[in-house]
């Protein structure tokens, strides 16, 4: 005896084979062997007999239509949005002193290098450019605004901590709420009717 | 193999590797105008007097240049010319007014291998046209090339750069004027690029050094670009700086 899935070409859900002159009762509990609930459809119930040779005659073939009452299930929300979480990081003035260094440097090269690069004989004429010194300005200038103003990341320890707990959280609702869905649709009614399958 | 070609080779073959490995989202470019306020300093030599006569042109140059990113890859071409004049004195003659009409044209690659340090090579064509109290003096070519570093420092900002050149020109090529025997340049910048417009500013001092054996010059001054940039980086730093991203 076996049971298929829509025809007896496809792979058997259930299958049993009896002594010849033994009285037994098969019981199919809608599931594929040792696996869980068969989806709804037609499944193709066959009753064969086999002989010492090995020939099976088929003896009784129905149709089973199993249908499955859905189950009551709860949605799984969407993931968490980002506004439910705290600033992790808050962008704070740095003081970093590597700006003002900076401004300094490109200061100093725009005066000294022409004056240490340039031919003796040029040198007195070479510093008369007023660019030069206008140039060093803006970028001491600039140095000392990155230095003022300059801003950088810094870590909330205790807005990461919060929301660790608050995403923890999430994942562990998310599992209950999973194992509370599988166990409702193992829990829903199955119908299964069955029809003599026409010739 | 000679040495401007090694160096271009090396560099070609460093950029190529550093586009390869630049994630493709950093890609810009950029098309502005440049104002070069330069003057230009010559030390001729007067028999027998040896080095005896100093000329001081100056004048302005207004051009365009192009820039275009590519990751840690960027290429650099600007156009620049004008008129530099001045009056010098030329031993009996007395002083004459001397002007050169000048034309800069500039290709330049580097690739920032840190984010402090760019190395990159860069060619420099110069065509010059001198007149002497208003009557032509003949016209010159000068084709350099050579390897450059820059030193990188961001001032505190995203939108404020330093920037700190130097270019040693190895190959020295001319034509209608004597040879030039040495030449180098340095760059000193300051960038400001603005948060929420395509917008760059430039300010920098260049100072170039010709070297025509016993004789020289030099070329220095101010120089003011604006570009319009296009592409993804200045997108990027624009949003980096509205009130959502402040906390993140």
């Amino acid at each position: 005896m076996a049971i298929f899935a829509s025809d007896a070409g496809a792979r058997p859900v259930l299958s049993q084979t009896l002594p010849a002159g033994v009285s037994a009762t098969v019981w199919w509990t809608a599931r594929e062997i040792e696996r869980s609930l068969v989806p709804s459809g037609s499944y193709l119930l066959r009753v064969a007999v086999v002989d010492d040779a090995g020939g099976a005659t088929t003896a009784l073939e129905w149709v089973l239509l199993v249908s499955r009452t859905p189950a009551d299930t709860i949605a799984e929300p969407p993931p968490l949005d980002t506004s439910a979480f705290l600033p992790e990081r808050a962008i704070v003035r740095m003081g970093d002193p590597l700006p003002m260094l900076s401004g300094i440097v490109t200061g100093v090269a725009a005066t000294l290098l022409p004056e240490l690069l340039s031919r003796p004989n040029l040198r007195l004429s070479a510093g008369g450019n007023g660019w030069r010194l206008g140039v060093a300005g803006v970028a001491l200038a600039a140095g000392i605004f990155g230095f003022v103003t300059s801003e950088g990341p810094q870590p909330l320890a205790e807005n990461i901590t919060t929301n660790r707990a608050l995403r923890d959280q999430d994942a562990r609702d998310r599992v209950l709420l999973r194992d509370a869905n599988a166990r409702a649709r193992e829990a829903a009614p199955v119908r299964i009717r069955a029809e003599e399958r026409a010739p | 193999m000679r040495p401007a070609r090694l160096a271009a080779m090396t560099l070609g073959l460093a950029a190529g590797l550093a586009a390869l490995s630049a994630p493709a989202r950093a890609q810009e470019g950029g098309v502005g105008v440049t104002s070069y306020w330069v003057q230009n300093h010559v030390a001729r030599e007067v028999p027998p007097l040896g080095d005896a006569r100093r000329d001081l042109l100056d004048g302005t140059m207004l051009g365009v240049a192009g820039r275009f990113s590519y990751g840690r890859l960027s290429l650099v071409a600007e156009y620049v010319s004008g008129t530099l004049g001045g009056t010098t004195y030329a031993g009996t003659a007395g002083s004459v007014k001397t002007e050169r009409a000048v034309r800069d044209t500039e290709l330049g690659a580097r690739v920032r291998l840190f984010g402090w340090l760019a190395l990159g090579y860069e060619a420099h064509a110069r065509h010059l046209a001198l007149s002497v109290s208003d009557t032509a003096a003949g016209a010159a070519t000068w084709r350099l090339s050579g390897p450059s570093a820059a030193l990188l420092a961001t001032l505190g900002r995203p939108d404020l750069q330093a920037e700190v050149g130097y270019t040693h020109f190895v190959s020295r090529r001319t034509v209608g004027s004597a040879a030039i025997t040495g030449a180098l340049r340095t760059v000193a910048q300051v960038t400001w690029r603005s948060a929420r417009r395509p917008i760059q500013v430039a300010l920098a001092y260049h100072f170039e050094r010709l070297d025509h054996g016993r004789e020289g010059e030099d070329f220095q001054g101010g120089r003011v670009s604006v570009s319009y940039l296009f592409g993804g980086l200045h997108r990027q730093r624009g949003a980096g700086t509205s009130r959502d991203s402040r906390l993140e």
